[in-house]
């Protein structure tokens, strides 16, 4: 069995990494003295793996939100569904989709090897039916109206559409009730199958536990599929430079007008490295954190409230910095956004903001080791992107300004969307 | 665990826990809640932590906590049944690491103290840019609550079920309240809180920093304390006929809310069986609500019930098409009958007090779980997770069926969608 601790010298922490024959990624991460362990049993098959090229070399189609809808169905097995399970084990569990991943976790406190047991189980147990399908068809429609009634999913969700012409990342997580409609048992198989491969899975675990022991017991009841399907790539249609619209509104029951400013990284790579996360994030808590004078601006004319945030929103082929509130006139915080960028371009550089900013993220990082939770969300994005937790760190200790000055290329106003929902 | 009696009135608390990277600090004010001061009173930490006399500029503040490599201080305002907190925090990096010879947490307790006792004030009165600027981002918190209608349903149910007293007051107070203060009234409102509150401070790290009481005891001469004895909550008898609102708003989904109510409120240990009940009522998996109403009959998308120990009370809350919302209503009645007449399986009330102490031994993982769980705690000595473990281990088929008799229906709210959603 191959071992290898993965170290950091820099933030003193280490992990273990192991490659099953499979293919499967197997991350843990110990931590004495903790009473919780979590655990997610991960697939990078998400909303955005819509259509593959089949044996033929023929492109097939894929209803929108089967991924979502696999993951609804794979909580059930033949003999029972997951959540009866952990019912006897006491465990937390749950569930997610996002665009490139899909993810099955529990915590839990004790009889960890039972909960690993379960879930190394019926992630590996597709079990689907005609009348099971078509029961969940029912459900997800509820959940597919609940998000359509939520005012901060469907600014994101329209300023996506504006953005991208092809790139699947432009559809709703959980598809369309028409959408959905299509998904049969057979589709759900195939998917499975294609995407579901142990080389595209992998394991990660933190909490307080023997390393070795835990791997053994992994080896030992990880099911191997009998006939092995190499695993199918998803296409992801090419996708143009410039953005489809510059503005997209529609109405909902809300207080006040909500903005959702997106601005698209035509040149992004497949997926990000740690020294471009690193400088983009430092350059948006530089423009638009809290201690930064854009964010005081706003305040003060009264344009943005405590619901103003901002991210690099990014996953595996897509990459946008994105601004986010509550404003009665978005389209001024839009104005102030660019003119603070043209302005960062043309002037010398904060160099105490630059300095403040870059310790803040290195101690708020810090502190993400302190839940095997966090801990686990961390290198479930490091092995879906592909970059290495501890060179994210390295990159905070080296970053210079130039580095950060770089990325304000990204924010160029032809390829910015302003998505707003405003009050009926 | 370590309980020390600071001065009359002022309790401190410190839990040592070497797992985290942070030392986690607060201070807690409790006041009795009163619908006349419940907004003036929220305000303040608001006010208090957006700045101090040592930097009364927001941003400076702001850069200073970034430079602290991303120490955190803040305040917000709760009610604990009949009372209200008022909660400042602090969490800072421990000093060993980070790179540089900074004393965090120092920086941080002299940041938190400053901001309670230091306010950037003038002439008995805050200054009005800060009571402004903190009224508007209140302001805009409460017309936003309508934007979520999950929370918007539960927040108009209990204001509802408790309109004749305190309590039915949102956490922030209302918009009109709000809107009347002026830095003087907060200026007084400060004082007396300093004067009267009954005041806990709780460090959760892995040392008590030097002197931190010995500092707080210093801060507080000089205030002519004289603190309120925290009241016992009254609990609301239900009303005699139930109180039916419904509401029609511009959604695709609609919301039932239930509230029930019953006449017992206390320590944890004499409500445990309270919170098993609420539990196999509408808690997991296992849960009555969970396998029937949304698994069996696929009424609401979700309908979970939530307990409120400190008032007595329960909500059941669900996302519910609106042709089935009717049906949905009676089912949830007819499973809670199910309660009263015992069937419940020994297997789900066994699955219930395991998930219930599995996410208790969790807490102490999380700083601000336990933060949370002992500063929403009253009693002069409040009950560890540890001890209100063996309380719910305790429980029997008999205290659930006992606990299900207790609760009476007092209100049912109702969101029902007024047209097909409109857009533009």
């Amino acid at each position: 069995m191959n071992k290898t601790v993965i170290k950091s010298e820099l933030i003193k922490k280490e992990y273990i990494l192991n490659e099953h024959p499979s293919g499967l990624k197997i991350m843990l991460y110990p931590m004495q003295g903790f009473s919780s362990n979590y655990a997610i049993f991960g697939t990078k098959y998400g909303s955005v793996d819509n259509a593959y090229l089949n044996e033929n070399g023929e492109k097939v189609d894929l209803p929108e939100g089967i991924a979502h809808f696999l993951e609804h169905k794979l909580f059930e097995s033949e003999d029972g569904d997951a959540f009866t399970k952990y019912a006897k084990t006491g465990a937390y569990s749950n569930a997610y989709t996002s665009f490139d991943r899909t993810c099955y976790l529990f915590s839990c406190s004790n009889r960890f090897y039972d909960n690993l047991k379960i879930l190394l189980d019926f992630v590996r147990s597709p079990y689907f039916t005609e009348a099971t399908v078509s029961k969940e068809q029912g459900i997800i429609g509820q959940e597919i109206r609940m998000y359509d009634d939520m005012p901060n999913w469907r600014v994101m969700f329209n300023m996506l559409e504006g953005m991208f012409y092809n790139h699947p990342v432009r559809i709703d997580i959980a598809g369309t009730v028409q959408s959905i409609a299509k998904i049969t048992h057979n589709t759900l198989y195939d998917c499975y199958n294609r995407f579901y491969d142990l080389s595209n899975m992998f394991i990660v675990l933190a909490g307080d536990f023997n390393t070795d022991e835990v791997l053994d017991f992994i080896y030992k009841n990880l099911k191997l599929p009998e006939n092995p399907m190499a695993n199918t790539k998803s296409v992801i249609p090419d996708e143009p430079k410039e953005v489809k619209e510059n503005f997209v509104s529609c109405k909902l029951d809300v207080a006040k007008p909500l903005f959702c400013l997106g601005f698209k990284e035509s040149d992004a790579a497949e997926t990000p490295d740690a020294m471009q996360l690193v400088s983009t994030e430092i350059l948006l808590k530089m423009l638009a954190g809290s201690a930064s004078p854009l964010y005081r601006e706003l305040l003060e004319k009264g344009l943005i409230n405590e619901e103003f945030s901002f991210e690099y929103f990014n996953g595996r082929g897509f990459a946008l910095p994105i601004f986010e509130g509550e404003s009665d006139n978005p389209k001024e915080v839009m104005e102030l956004i660019l003119e603070k960028i043209e302005q960062y371009k043309n002037e010398a550089f904060d160099q105490k903001l630059f300095e403040a900013v870059r310790r803040e993220l290195y101690g708020r990082g810090i502190c993400r080791f302190d839940t095997a939770e966090s801990v686990c969300s961390m290198l479930t994005d490091a092995t879906v992107l592909n970059y290495d937790i501890f060179e994210y760190f390295e990159c905070i200790a080296k970053i210079t300004p130039d580095d950060v000055k770089k990325r304000l290329s990204l924010f160029d106003r032809k390829k910015a969307v302003l998505s707003v929902v405003n009050p009926v | 665990m370590e309980y020390i009696n600071i001065a009359n009135g002022v309790k401190g608390l410190f839990i040592e826990n070497n797992r985290f990277s942070t030392t986690h600090i607060s201070v807690n004010l409790y006041l009795p809640l009163e619908t006349e001061t419940v907004a003036v009173n929220a305000l303040l930490p608001y006010v208090l932590s957006s700045c101090c006399e040592d930097y009364p500029d927001f941003s400076a503040l702001n850069l200073r906590l970034s430079e602290l490599y991303g120490t955190d201080v803040g305040g917000v305002a709760d009610k604990i049944g009949d009372t209200q907190v008022l909660k400042f925090f602090s969490f800072s990096v421990e000093d060993e690491l980070i790179p540089d010879a900074v004393k965090l947490t120092d920086e941080a307790c002299s940041l938190l103290f400053s901001m309670i006792f230091e306010p950037s004030v003038k002439n008995g009165s805050f200054l009005d840019a800060d009571v402004e600027r903190e009224k508007r981002l209140t302001l805009e918190k409460i017309a936003g609550i309508i934007n979520d209608k999950r929370t918007y349903a539960i927040s108009r149910i209990t204001a509802e079920m408790y309109k004749d007293e305190a309590f039915g007051q949102l956490k922030t107070g209302s918009y009109e309240a709000v809107s009347k203060i002026t830095g003087k009234d907060l200026f007084s409102a400060w004082k007396e809180a300093i004067k009267s509150a009954q005041i806990r401070i709780q460090v959760i790290g892995k040392k008590l920093p030097d002197g931190l009481f010995e500092r707080l005891k210093e801060k507080l001469e000089g205030s002519r304390r004289a603190p309120l004895e925290i009241k016992s909550t009254t609990p609301k008898k239900a009303n005699s006929e139930v109180c039916r609102i419904e509401e029609n708003m511009d959604v695709s989904q609609g919301k039932l809310v239930m509230g029930f109510c019953t006449d017992l409120v206390g320590n944890d240990k004499d409500t445990a069986f309270l919170a098993v009940f609420a539990d196999l009522f509408g808690g997991g998996p296992y849960s009555k609500l969970f396998k029937n109403v949304r698994e069996k009959y696929s009424l609401c998308y979700y309908c979970a019930a939530r307990p409120n120990r400190t008032k007595g009370y329960l909500l059941v809350d669900s996302g519910v098409e609106p042709e089935n919302a009717e049906r949905a209503e009676k089912e949830i009645l007819n499973q809670l009958e199910d309660i009263k007449n015992g069937d419940i399986s020994a297997d789900d009330l066994a699955a219930s007090i395991r998930s219930i102490k599995d996410s208790l031994i969790c807490l102490n993982d999380s700083q601000a779980a336990l933060d949370n769980w002992y500063s929403m705690r009253l009693s002069e000595t409040p009950v560890s997770p540890e001890d209100y473990i063996s309380a719910i281990e305790s429980v029997t088929l008999k205290d659930v069926i006992k606990a299900a008799k207790m609760y009476t229906l007092d209100t049912v709210y109702k969101i029902s969608p007024k047209q097909r959603k409109g857009e533009n």
